[in-house]
Order: structure tokens, then C-alpha cells, then sequence
């Protein structure tokens, strides 16, 4: 599994509170959406094409689910990863 | 004899374990977008050649071995940036600075002994001390930053749901930068004790650089066992809760409708 996917799906759902493994589903067909699915499965995406597809496609599918605010949302997911960067050098 | 024979094949070996780990780190940085293996590749890369331009004095002017470090540490400042920094605040402006300022005073006070320029502040005692502790201090700026950074990032990925063996590569590098603070240190006991010990402090200094270059080929190399072993008292899942958690097996209607209707209740 995507250790990327678990950060922020796992927080996406404690933020929403909303079940994990659909948030995490939700996290992946965001990165689907961008164009970006096979970079994800292989273990190549960059911080800057994640924060690309939180501000992108990920906000269009939190508003396609109705959720309130979904700028501060994909804000704090954003500061989220940014925090835990780490993981794109050290999972790979 | 024999000692040095030793001596020969395990500064060898480590050369090789550098030379692998730097062409690992190249290779999979390209092939996986990620610029920090690229630049701590770069670095292990110059760390190789110092060490056989230092090992072999091949250069008449010994301060190009003081430019080659610089290279080593500069590149090994920009991965810390690129691993753990990127879009934050941090220290790396002025760890970049003080690694360029004080890798000059090395290189130009070697220039300067090298032509002869200042020749009875080079004859003093003490100068040996100055050049030793600044040698430390050195190395000390941008890899006790690279062990701080990874142990602070090791500590902020434990409150996630992370596999051990990453958290456990952190670990590594931070051993590892700690360890290379060290490599300077034989040469200051050296001179500074009234005592011959300069075999030993060979040896030691042998030791340092080959645990240093051990502990990174295994961090990066990662055979599938190592990672194994990495990954001892990871919590074993049942298949059944292993495919209750997988995300990828869900269709897109299912997520956007579970989100939707537990969203709207």
C-alpha cells in the first residue's frame, strides 16, 4: 500500500470523519484523476505533484461529495504532507 | 604486512560499498523523481573520489582534496533541504553558509600553506589544533543537521500509520551523520596527546569511515531481507483484514457513495 495514500487518506478521514478506506479510495482516484495513477502504484510521485493533485483534483471530488470548505480541507492536507515529506524519499 | 593488507581490503570494500550506494541513489532518484537521492548520490559520489584522491595522494596541491569535500558537503546540505525542507522554513540557508564559509577558510589556508604565503603562522603549534577543530566543526555543520533532520522526521512519521523499516532507514542515516561527525576526531587525539598513537588513530579513523559507508549502503541498497529484518514486530495481518483494509480493490461508485451517504447522516 501507498504509504502516501495511508498518510492522507487516514487524515482525510479523521478530518471528515468518514471511513478510512474509502478516504483512502478517494486519495487514489484523485491522483487517477490527474493523470497520475501509474506514477502513484509505482512508488514515483513527487511532494509537488501531490500538493498539485490536493489543490486540484481533490478538491473537485470533496466538493463533488458536498463536504463544507473544501479549500481548508485540502489547506490542511497540504500542510499535512508537507510535514511528513519525508516519507516520498525514505519509501522509495 | 598483514595489517596493511587488511587495512588495503577494507578500504576497498568500503570504497565499493560507496561506489554502489551512490550509483543506487542516482538510479533510483532518476527513475523515481526524487531529487534527495539524486543530491546525497552526488555527494556520495565526491565522498568516493576524496577519499581516493586523500587515500592514493594523487594531487600535488593538497587542497584539492578541501574543494572535493566542499562538493561532498554542499550536495549532502541540498538532499537534507530535498528530503525534509522543501515549501518549510529551516535552517538550511544558514547550514549552506556556514558549510561554504567555513569549507573557504579550509581551502585558502591550505592554498596559502601550499605556496607558502603567512609560513610562521603555519609553524606554530598550535595551528595543527585550529586545523583539526575546524575540520570538525566542518563536517559537524551539515551532517549534524542531516542527523537532526531525520531524527525529527523519524519522530513526526511514529504518530502515522507507517511500515517500521522507514522509520528504521531514519534511524540509519541519523546513526550514519552522527558517525561522520566523528571521521575528523582521530586526527585532533592524534596531535593533541603526547603519546604515538598514530597507527591507532588510523585504525580508528578506518573504522569510522567504514561504518559510515556500511550503514548507508544498507539503508539505500535495502536487500528484501534487510528489510525484513527492518520490519520485525510490524503487526501481521490476517488476509481477511488485510483485504477488509485495501482501498484499491473499490469501485469509484462504492468510495464517492460511502463518502456521500456517511457524510450526509
Amino acid at each position: 500500500m501507498s504509504e502516501v495514500v495511508k498518510i492522507l487518506g487516514n487524515n482525510l478521514a479523521e478530518i471528515l470523519d468518514k471511513p478510512s478506506k474509502a478516504s483512502r479510495g478517494l486519495i487514489r482516484l484523485a491522483f487517477k484523476d490527474a493523470g497520475l495513477k501509474e506514477d502513484l502504484d509505482k512508488n514515483k510521485v513527487s511532494l509537488e505533484k501531490t500538493l498539485e493533485v490536493l489543490n486540484g483534483s481533490l478538491k473537485k471530488r470533496l466538493e463533488t461529495i458536498k463536504v463544507e470548505e473544501p479549500e481548508e480541507i485540502v489547506g490542511e492536507l497540504s500542510n499535512i504532507i508537507n510535514k511528513y515529506q519525508s516519507i516520498f524519499t525514505m519509501s522509495k | 604486512m598483514a595489517s596493511e593488507l587488511i587495512e588495503t581490503v577494507i578500504l576497498a570494500l568500503s570504497m565499493v560499498f560507496l561506489l554502489t550506494t551512490g550509483a543506487i541513489l542516482v538510479i533510483k532518484g532518476q527513475n523515481k523523481n526524487d531529487k534527495a537521492q539524486i543530491w546525497l548520490g552526488v555527494s556520495f559520489f565526491s565522498l568516493l573520489i576524496l577519499y581516493i584522491v586523500w587515500g592514493l595522494g594523487l594531487f600535488e596541491r593538497y587542497y584539492t582534496v578541501y574543494i572535493i569535500q566542499l562538493f561532498v558537503f554542499i550536495a549532502a546540505t541540498f538532499f537534507g533541504k530535498a528530503a525534509f525542507y522543501q515549501n518549510r522554513k529551516s535552517a538550511f540557508p544558514y547550514i549552506m553558509i556556514g558549510t561554504i564559509l567555513v569549507g573557504l577558510i579550509q581551502v585558502i589556508q591550505k592554498v596559502f600553506e601550499h605556496h607558502g604565503i603567512f609560513p610562521d603562522f603555519f609553524a606554530q603549534d598550535y595551528y595543527i589544533h585550529i586545523d583539526n577543530l575546524l575540520s570538525i566543526l566542518w563536517t559537524a555543520i551539515p551532517f549534524g543537521w542531516m542527523a537532526h533532520a531525520a531524527r525529527k522526521a523519524r519522530k513526526d512519521l511514529k504518530t502515522q500509520d507507517v511500515e517500521p523499516w522507514i522509520l528504521r532507514r531514519l534511524t540509519l542515516i541519523e546513526i550514519s551523520a552522527v558517525v561522520e561527525i566523528f571521521v575528523s576526531v582521530p586526527d585532533l587525539i592524534k596531535h593533541a596527546i603526547d603519546v604515538n598513537w598514530d597507527q591507532s588513530m588510523w585504525y580508528l579513523q578506518i573504522a569510522i569511515i567504514t561504518t559510515f559507508t556500511v550503514i548507508n549502503f544498507f539503508a539505500w541498497a535495502m536487500p528484501s531481507w534487510f528489510k525484513e529484518l527492518l520490519n520485525k514486530g510490524k503487526k501481521e495481518k490476517t488476509v481477511a483484514q488485510i483485504e477488509s483494509e485495501d482501498e484499491t480493490k473499490m469501485s469509484e461508485d462504492a468510495i464517492m457513495q460511502e463518502l456521500m451517504e456517511v457524510y450526509q447522516t
